[in-house]
């Protein structure tokens, strides 16, 4: 198993290498000069030659991009053109919130949209199955924005049980951090469920075909010991792997449902600092968010390997 | 415990020769599957019978119904679309077929068990195979740590070297020979009084089938469990069975005792079935095909199932489905039987 870690670990070196390059590349590729941006009012060429030489922007760019990677390395990704904080800082303050929100997220995604996939494939084409469908397609099909803006109209104008907005970080109020992230997390993880339920169903009804589901059965197993132990141990791959790539994607941020519940995460971030061209925190921020994705990934091959033991043993 | 007869189970106490928990015959009469709701009857009033300590095999072509009989003996008939409608199977004075599910799924894998035939896809690839024994035994009413226990005795007792480490292997760690071990330790975990193999050597090698097939004998006669052995090898039949059922597109053609069977067939399709199978043809000749196809379900003629393929059908055996005689012992289902005066034919 160890060797099985090593070896995935060994694999995600090439790719970080390349996202990293191809971050690096993002601000080459864009237009305008940083020099020009830095030295703002000031025009004088000895300046700008200056600020030149000072970051190396006249060596050739292999050159610059192991500066930048080296100074990467050790946690320094630069500041922020505008508000001149660590892009390193911001990205700590940001992450958390992310983060909380992702779980959040996901555990209702994964309380909802597992359950309902057994349930649908168990009950093939039966009324149940028909319920499971409908409920994921309007999941899929409801636009976050408008689901989170309705539940802010009922729950929290009309209802008053959760705040619309107010987001405390949870080490300073824990309660208030989880009531605030209550209802952005029920926006986007039924959104995911849909998603994780179509493939929960169908993992699960390739799996109720298996031969070993029949053996289950022959042993005299009660139903539902065959199909929660062994039907559903061997569906989970899938549906482990499609669980880590939506938390990879909720790492990149929510944007519009940040926006609405005012939650400070990295999606609204990343669109703030697009538009004022704050490159350095755009490429900060891909770059950590590619990570985590690799990451996530990295964590779905692992439990695969725990989930099957083939894996496990193979060359 | 929701097993009505575990009266007095013994675990590991039975001696050699001892019969099992109760006497495990079993008697199937007029045994009927369609496909679907008046769909063609897959299996059409299929009829025999095993005894305790007996080895009936039931034999036929791929195709002919043999591992559907098995699936509906053990309630396992994947239905939709199979329906069974008629038919009777008594076993220790009661009708399976009648058996609320609840009973039905207390015996399997207890009085009743399966082995199947492809011991890779027919064990759980996520448990090792320790696991899965134990968790057949603990179903038995064992507590965890006996089942445990007993798992590692059936692994011994199926010849698998090292029970105590093979415990903690998963199936794929296995070769062939020793999954299809491993499946019959947990089939017998709990001493059942009556076991239905379905093509259990079909997916082992040649010099491995020998070995499970004298595994099977040799645990049969210590615990005299009645045996269903459902094969398309005339060979194993001719190793094995005290009683032979032969199926043809889901009817029993012919049914009687394996040695009078084999020695002197009295129906077409059995003729056929030895004249194709090497060593028990006429020697010295060519091994004879039957000429063409098992007919699909949705198109059996309306008289004898075999009769478009049979060197002896006449025009009343398309007329209508042959009633069985019995002849010398043993029932056959054809018109023109017995055979004696035309075997010289067909050879």
């Amino acid at each position: 198993m160890t060797r099985f870690i090593l070896r995935r670990l060994l694999i995600a070196i090439p790719t970080v290498i390349l996202i990293s390059v191809f971050v690096f590349l993002l601000q080459k590729l864009l237009p305008g000069d940083p020099v020009l941006a830095l030295a703002g009012e000031e025009r004088d060429p000895e300046t700008l030659a200056f600020l030149r030489e000072k970051y190396r922007l006249n060596d050739p760019l292999p050159m610059q991009y192991l500066y930048w990677a080296q100074a990467a390395l050790q946690g320094d990704l630069g500041i922020s053109l505008r508000t001149r904080q660590p892009v390193l800082e911001l990205i700590g303050e940001k992450l958390p919130v992310t983060l909380q929100l992702a779980v959040m997220s996901l555990t209702v995604a994964v309380a909802i949209g597992a359950p309902m996939g057994v349930l649908a494939a168990v009950k093939k084409g039966t009324f149940w199955d028909w319920i499971a469908n409908a409920v994921a397609l309007s999941g899929l099909s409801i636009p976050n924005f408008w689901l989170g803006i309705m539940l802010i109209l009922l729950v929290s104008v009309n209802l008053g049980w959760l705040p619309a907005s107010g987001y405390r970080p949870l080490s300073e109020d824990f309660w208030q951090s989880i009531r605030t992230m209550l209802m952005p997390a029920f926006v986007l993880g039924t959104g995911l469920a849909a998603a994780l339920m179509r493939h929960t169903r169908s993992a699960m009804l390739g799996v109720l075909r298996m031969d070993y589901v029949r053996t289950a059965r022959a042993k005299g197993l009660s139903e539902r010991r065959v199909i929660l132990r062994h039907a559903l141990r061997n569906a989970l791959g899938p549906v482990v792997t499609v669980s880590a790539l939506l938390f990879g994607e909720l790492l990149a941020g929510a944007v519009l449902t940040e926006q609405i519940f005012t939650i400070p995460g990295f999606g609204k971030a990343i669109v703030d600092a697009v538009f004022n061209r704050d490159y350095a925190v755009v490429q900060g921020v891909v770059l950590v968010t590619a990570l985590a994705f690799i990451a996530m990934n990295l964590l779905a091959d692992v439990a695969q390997a725990l989930l099957n033991p083939r894996l496990r043993d193979a060359p | 415990m929701n097993d009505p007869v575990s009266t007095g189970k013994q675990w590991g106490a039975q001696s050699a020769g001892a019969l099992s928990r109760g006497a495990g015959g079993l008697s199937v009469e007029g045994l009927t599957v369609t496909l679907g709701a008046g769909g063609p009857a897959v299996i059409d009033a299929a009829s025999f019978a095993v005894g305790p300590g007996e080895t009936l095999c039931v034999v036929g072509e791929s195709g002919c119904g043999k591992s559907l009989t098995a699936l509906a003996l053990m309630g396992l008939l994947p239905s939709p679309p199979m329906r069974r409608v008629a038919g009777r199977a008594l076993f220790q004075g009661r009708d399976l077929f009648q058996l609320p599910p609840a009973e039905m799924r207390a015996l399997r894998g207890d009085l009743i068990a399966m082995i199947f035939q492809e011991p890779m896809t027919a064990l759980n690839p996520a448990f090792t195979i320790g696991d899965q024994i134990a968790e057949a035994a603990r179903r038995g009413g064992l507590a965890p740590a006996a089942a445990n226990a007993r798992a590692r005795e059936m692994l011994g007792r199926v010849g698998i070297p090292d029970p105590a480490a093979r415990m903690a292997a998963f199936p794929h760690q296995l070769s062939g020979g020793m999954r299809q071990r491993a499946m019959i330790a947990m089939a017998l975990v709990n001493d059942p009084a009556l076991v239905i193999a379905d093509e259990p050597t079909t997916a082992l090698d040649v010099t491995i089938q020998a070995q499970v097939l004298d595994l099977m004998r040799a645990l049969q006669r210590e615990s005299g469990a009645a045996l269903i052995l459902i094969t398309h090898d005339l060979g194993v039949v001719a190793e094995m069975a005290s009683d032979v059922a032969v199926m043809y597109a889901g009817r029993v053609v012919e049914a009687g005792p394996a040695e009078r069977v084999l020695r002197d067939p009295q129906h077409p399709y059995t003729l056929g079935l030895m004249a194709s199978t090497p060593g028990l043809g006429p020697a010295g000749g060519r091994l004879a095909a039957i000429p063409g196809l098992v007919p699909a379900a949705e198109a059996m003629p309306p008289g004898c199932r075999f009769a478009p393929r049979c060197p002896f059908a006449e025009g009343a055996c398309a007329a209508a489905p042959p009633p069985d005689v019995e002849i010398d012992g043993r029932r056959v289902a054809c018109i023109r039987a017995p055979l004696e005066t035309l075997a010289g034919r067909a050879a």
